[in-house]
């Protein structure tokens, strides 16, 4: 398993999170380095305990559709058998999260096949009525 | 300091009996990015109700 600095197959991060204040989150966001990405996250459970978590993104990302799946270990990672109806894995540098927040739209249609996003949308319609329905 | 430990995968179909647990709204963006470390500010609404989190996440260990 490659890993690391690739950020192919099981990526491994240390995080620290902090609640603030929506003035304090405005101020930052004045200082941002990236695009603002914004998204809709559906969470699924799926086997052992695990959460799916599906990114439908918007903006200059139109179209583009993830499944993050959490786990408590590496070697949970390393093991996982991914469900049939999550397609190959997408994790690696070149749609890592950090390089599609500085994406414009003609870099990102250049990086994913009209094929994936044709395929996406009509799942993107169906999580969106999923959605309506679970409210 | 918490462990995130993930893959991503691509969406080929939904199956029938996907459970919707929780629906996020997310806004996020970055302040601050090296090759080590990044700095994120994310707004979440979950219905009504708004948090606003910032996160640093800095790399594990990479030597395996």
């Amino acid at each position: 398993m490659i890993r690391g600095i690739s950020n192919y197959g099981v990526s491994s991060k240390y995080e620290i999170e902090s609640n603030i204040t929506k003035e304090y989150y405005e101020t930052l966001l004045t200082r941002k380095i990236s695009n603002k990405i914004i998204k809709t996250r559906i969470v699924v459970p799926i086997q052992n305990k695990l959460k799916v978590e599906i990114d439908i993104y918007y903006d200059c990302l139109q179209g583009f559709l993830t499944a993050e799946v959490e786990f408590p270990s590496e070697e949970e990672a390393n093991q996982f058998e991914k469900p049939d109806w999550l397609g190959e894995e997408i994790g690696y540098q070149e749609l890592s999260n950090r390089k599609l927040a500085h994406m414009d739209e003609k870099q990102f249609k250049s990086k994913v096949s009209q094929e994936i996003l044709n395929q996406n949308k009509r799942i993107i319609e169906k999580l969106n009525q999923l959605i309506k329905n679970s409210y | 300091m918490n462990k995130e430990i993930e893959r991503k995968y691509a969406v080929k179909y939904l199956p029938k009996d996907l459970k919707v647990e929780k629906v996020e709204e997310i806004e996020q963006a970055y302040l601050y990015e090296d090759v080590n470390t990044n700095i994120r500010i994310r707004k979440i609404q979950i219905k009504e109700a708004i948090h606003y989190i910032y996160t640093v996440k800095t790399k594990g260990d990479t030597r395996n």
